[in-house]
Formats: C-alpha cells, sequence, structure tokens
C-alpha cells in the first residue's frame, strides 16, 4: 500500500528511517517546520533549518525513492522567543515560494498567549497570500478550548477551510472539526496524542472523510512507522482496503496538492534517483561504493 | 545589424510564456520588480521554474555587444539556456540587484539561474565573489552555470578579485570535473605556463591513480609549453585512444623542438590513422630542415 506519511520531523531521524518507511510503503513525506527541543537564538538558526528542508532533507529522502515536501513557519513555541519571531517572520514571504514548500506550518498556539495569537494571524495572513494550505499544531494542553479558539483566529482570516488542518486531534475534536470544514490530523504517537487501536475506533466509527494520520516523528520517543502501523490495524480490523488507502495516500497527498506545487499523479511515480549524485559535495553514503549498495 | 543574445533571449521568453498558463503571473513579476526594485527579486525567483518551466531556448552561440569587458564582448550558447533561466536574466536585468544576497539565499535552482544570469551582465566585484563560490562548490551544476557555454570566465579575467591565477584554478575545475574546454568559450587564449604546470600535475596524479586524464590536457598544455610538456606530448603520440593521439601532434605543432624530428619521423611510421600520420610527417619534415 502507497503511504504519505503527512507529518514527520525527518532532520531528526537517521538515513536508516527513511529505508525502513520506504520498504514499509511510505512514497512521500511532509516535513513541518517545528521547534527543535530548545529555543533558538537568531533567526540564522531558523534560515539554516529553512535551508535544510528545502535542500538536504529533500535530498536524502529521494534516495530511498520518497518525495519530501515541508510546510516552512514560525512555530508557535518560538512565537514567543522575542528574540527570533518578528524576524522569522520577514524571512518566510521567499521561503514560501520555494520548491517543495506546500504549505504554512506548524502554525497555532501552544500555552495559547496573546503573542501566539498574534503570529498565528499573521501567518495564516501569508498562506492566503501564497494560496498555501495550512498545518495548525493544537494545543497539548487544554486541548478543546486552544481547538475552539483556534478555529476562531482562522475563521477571521478568511482562508478557506478545506486549506486548513487542524492537527494532533482526538476524539473530542472531531466533531467541532468536521462541522468546521477543516480537515483533521490525528498523531499516532507512542505514550501520548494518539495510538493505533483508537484510532481503528475512530474509523470504524466515523469513516475517513478529510481524516489525516501521521506519525508526528521526531526527536521525541517516537516511531515513523506508525503510519504503516496503523494501516495494518485497520485492515485486521476488516477496514477495506480503499478506504484505507484513502486514509493514508489520497487524503493528505490531496490536501497538500491543493498547494498547486505538485500533483498527486506526479508523485505516483517515483523521484529521480542518482546515487553517484552529491549535494554540496555531500553523498548520504560514506565512502560505499553507489553500485553495490 | 544581427540580434544581440539579450534581445533574442527577450524574444524567445516572449514567446515561451505568451498565452501559457503563467503569462498573467509573470506580467505581475514584471511589474513587481518595477514597483518594488530588487526587494521583489527573493520572492520571484524561486518560482520561475515551476511557473516558466525548463524548456530550452536553443539558437546556439551568440554574442551580445551591449555586454562587454576589457574589450571583450559577451557570448553565450543558447543552447544551454532554459525559459527560467531568460526570465531570471530579465528580472535582474530589470533591476540593480545583488547577485551575491540571491545566490546566498537561493536553492538548487535560483542558484543557477543567478549564475548562468551572470554571462549576460556587466563583470564586478560580485563576479568574482560569485567564481569563488563556485570554486568552493561541488555542485557540478552551479560551476557550470557559471563556468561553462559562454565567456564570462575569459571575459572577466583581469577585473579586481578575478586575475590570472583565479582563471588558471577555475580551468583546474573545469579539469577536475572532466567538463570539455570546448564548453569553456575563450579559455584558449588565457593559456599560460603556470596552468599548464597545475594541468600536468593533476594528470600525474590521475595517472598514478589509475584514473581517467582530463582530454583536453594535452590541447591546452600545447598552447603553453611548461617543463614536461613536450614529454608529455611525446608519449601520448603512443596513447591507445586516436583521439589523444590526434590532440598530441596537433599541440606539438605549437612546440617546435627541431631537435626530436627523428623521433616524430620514427612514430610517424607507426602511425595507424591517416590525419595523424599526415601532422606527424609534416612535423618532422618542418623540424628536419
Ligand atoms: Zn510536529
Amino acid at each position: 500500500m502507497r503511504i504519505f506519511e503527512p507529518h514527520a520531523h525527518m532532520i531528526s531521524r537517521v538515513t536508516d528511517d527513511y529505508e525502513r518507511m520506504a520498504l514499509c510503503g511510505v512514497r512521500a513525506v511532509l516535513e513541518p517546520a517545528f521547534w527543535l527541543g530548545q529555543n533558538r537564538t537568531s533567526v540564522g538558526s531558523f534560515v539554516d533549518y529553512f535551508d535544510t528542508l528545502v535542500g538536504w532533507e529533500r535530498f536524502r529522502a529521494r534516495q530511498w525513492g520518497i518525495h519530501h515536501f515541508c510546510t516552512l513557519a514560525l512555530n508557535p513555541r518560538e512565537a514567543n522567543e522575542p528574540r527570533v519571531n518578528r524576524d522569522v517572520l520577514a524571512v518566510l514571504p521567499r521561503f514560501l515560494e520555494k520548491d517543495g514548500v506546500v504549505g504554512v506550518g506548524e502554525v497555532g498556539l501552544d500555552d495559547q498567549t496573546p503573542v501566539e495569537e498574534e503570529f498565528f494571524a499573521a501567518q495564516l495572513e501569508l498562506a492566503v497570500r501564497h494560496a498555501l494550505p495550512v498545518l495548525v499544531h493544537t494545543p497539548h494542553r487544554d486541548k478543546k478550548r486552544g481547538f475552539e479558539r483556534s478555529l476562531a483566529i482562522v475563521r477571521e482570516s478568511g482562508i478557506p477551510l478545506e486549506h486548513v488542518l487542524l492537527d494532533h486531534g482526538n476524539e473530542e475534536t472531531i466533531r467541532i472539526t468536521r462541522d468546521s470544514g477543516c480537515w483533521s490530523g490525528f498523531s499516532i504517537y507512542p505514550h501520548t496524542k494518539m495510538d493505533v487501536d483508537r484510532m481503528v475506533r475512530i474509523v470504524q466509527q466515523y469513516g475517513v472523510e478529510t481524516f489525516i494520520v501521521n506519525s508526528a516523528a521526531d526527536w521525541g520517543v517516537s516511531d515513523p512507522l506508525r503510519v504503516p502501523r496503523t494501516a495494518l490495524a485497520l485492515e485486521l480490523a476488516g477496514v477495506p482496503r480503499d478506504e484505507i488507502s484513502r486514509l493514508v495516500w489520497d487524503n493528505p497527498a490531496g490536501f497538500f496538492a491543493q498547494s498547486g506545487r505538485f500533483t498527486v499523479a506526479e508523485i505516483e511515480r517515483p523521484p529521480n534517483v542518482d546515487r553517484r549524485e552529491t549535494f554540496d559535495g555531500n553523498s548520504v553514503l560514506r565512502g560505499q561504493d553507489p553500485g553495490s549498495y | 545589424m544581427a540580434d544581440g543574445a539579450i534581445a533574442i533571449i527577450g524574444r524567445r521568453l516572449g514567446e515561451a510564456v505568451a498565452g501559457g498558463a503563467s503569462a498573467a503571473w509573470w506580467t505581475d513579476a514584471l511589474g513587481r520588480v518595477a514597483d518594488e526594485g530588487p526587494r521583489a527579486l527573493p520572492e520571484l525567483l524561486p518560482g520561475l521554474a515551476r511557473r516558466l518551466g525548463r524548456g530550452l531556448l536553443g539558437g546556439g552561440v551568440v554574442h551580445e555587444p551591449a555586454v562587454t569587458t576589457h574589450g571583450r564582448a559577451a557570448r553565450v550558447d543558447l543552447d544551454t539556456w532554459r525559459v527560467c533561466d531568460a526570465a531570471g536574466l530579465e528580472l535582474m536585468r530589470a533591476c540593480d540587484a545583488d547577485p551575491v544576497a540571491l545566490f546566498q539565499g537561493g536553492d538548487y535552482e535560483e542558484r543557477t539561474i543567478v549564475l548562468r544570469a551572470q554571462a549576460l551582465l556587466p563583470a564586478g566585484p560580485a563576479t568574482a565573489r560569485l567564481f569563488g563560490e563556485i570554486q568552493r562548490t561541488n555542485t557540478a551544476t552551479h560551476f557550470e552555470a557559471l563556468a561553462c557555454d559562454h565567456n564570462l570566465p575569459s571575459r572577466a579575467c583581469g577585473i579586481a578579485g578575478f586575475g590570472p591565477d583565479e582563471l588558471n584554478r577555475l580551468v583546474l575545475k573545469a579539469a577536475f570535473l572532466d567538463l570539455p574546454l570546448a564548453r569553456l568559450l575563450g579559455i584558449e587564449e588565457h593559456a599560460n605556463a603556470e596552468l599548464s604546470r597545475m594541468l600536468q600535475d593533476l594528470a600525474t596524479e590521475r595517472e598514478a591513480a589509475g584514473r581517467p586524464v582530463w582530454a583536453d590536457t594535452d590541447r591546452l598544455v600545447g598552447l603553453a609549453p611548461a617543463p614536461g610538456t613536450l614529454l608529455r606530448l611525446l608519449g601520448a603520440l603512443t596513447h591507445g585512444d586516436e583521439r589523444r593521439r590526434r590532440a598530441a601532434a596537433e599541440a606539438l605543432r605549437r612546440v617546435p623542438r627541431p631537435d626530436v624530428a627523428h623521433l616524430i619521423a620514427e612514430r610517424a611510421a607507426h602511425e595507424r590513422a591517416d590525419d595523424v600520420r599526415r601532422l606527424l610527417d609534416g612535423l618532422a619534415a618542418e623540424w628536419g630542415s
């Protein structure tokens, strides 16, 4: 089964993860820009991070036949960081036009502060201007209220609601999101967020319409194979294969294809791979013979 | 008078964009540059390849008399220019943009576009700086965009920050990347003994490693012999590859050495390729008389 992983922070994963993902059917990855575990102290760190997401990470993914896309943004945690927040907003417009950038994200609320709201709204405006979909991170604390507040800010921005993916949803947020016309993302993440068994029950109860599942794999205790594992669990639970395929390929591919930066047909073929090719002189192979791999 | 390169590129670009899905976007982009100046470029360049495409312009090698450095007019091979490169040139010509900043902020495709456009822009401090950048990169596409299929390195040689030493290192890197000499338009006129020494050392190093030697080594060192050049060329006359023997015979014509006429005559007797043998016979007769 072909899988589009719509939320994985590959920058913090090893090259072997790409191979394991490819072996499990992952053919496209969306990497949203987020927090790196600690606050950055200058805009230069963001510029380098964004350059990595549009350059080196795409190159690395391609070596395993995986299309790599990203969404770029100032994340809600660092929206609270006065040393960087305004400068990051200023460099975003040029990055949002680059190849491989198919959305604005992760934006949204985390601690639900006024300054988070200000930068959330400003970046929704950017999304409208660049005609890009938006990936919204929703708070892990006080989630239901945060969801409602996020939706209010989204509505105020005037962005088409079908361009909005509200991520990290759970049983509590399904109804509000569906009724709004936005897409619902579920992060299947060990110990927190959503787990595989609950996801199976959600699909059995609600179907897959406007649902997207992701691993949200990052530098934490996480698992980049959570989407294939979910697909398998759904199959064992008797969910028809074409339903599962809609959930793990058609939905995420269709959502981000709204950017106009790629077509679903295009990514059904593998990206060009030349294992002798390097990126800035750097190969993912370390002195190995590309032919012998 | 025939059109210069810039006029041809502008016309081809217009034809490629007209009626296409991005025609309105392109008009808008030109308007933004007119209104905002160079500030608009970082948001416009990234979309050029995606929106206008990478189709080749075609048209062969053409001159641009309006862009001249040290009396040398710009020359470019339009067969290597794409629609997005043409658009990048047009945008950069429309305002006073800093190509170094555009290069540094650009992704893979933007960098290619910015570098290729330099072939038809005035050479100055930014050109020298960009030559420094591609000298350090290992992305062959970027090196080719600034160094190949036009005469920018040849034309710019002598500006501040890009003198004969820098040009020599650029040619050496082209040899290292195995790019044909014919793609470095006008480089032969800059041949010098120091460059010949560098190329010969690279060749020796490659031979020691059992790796192929840059095919144009003999041609270029023959234009400006250095110690060792004569021996290298004489040795190449027995190379198994006929093209290498032909290049060595042609190069020897520029290294007149009557004292080795008898060696040339001896080799000519064993040469299988008619044209190479005629060249060698000619040399032996000329030098021996
Ligand atoms: Zn995330």
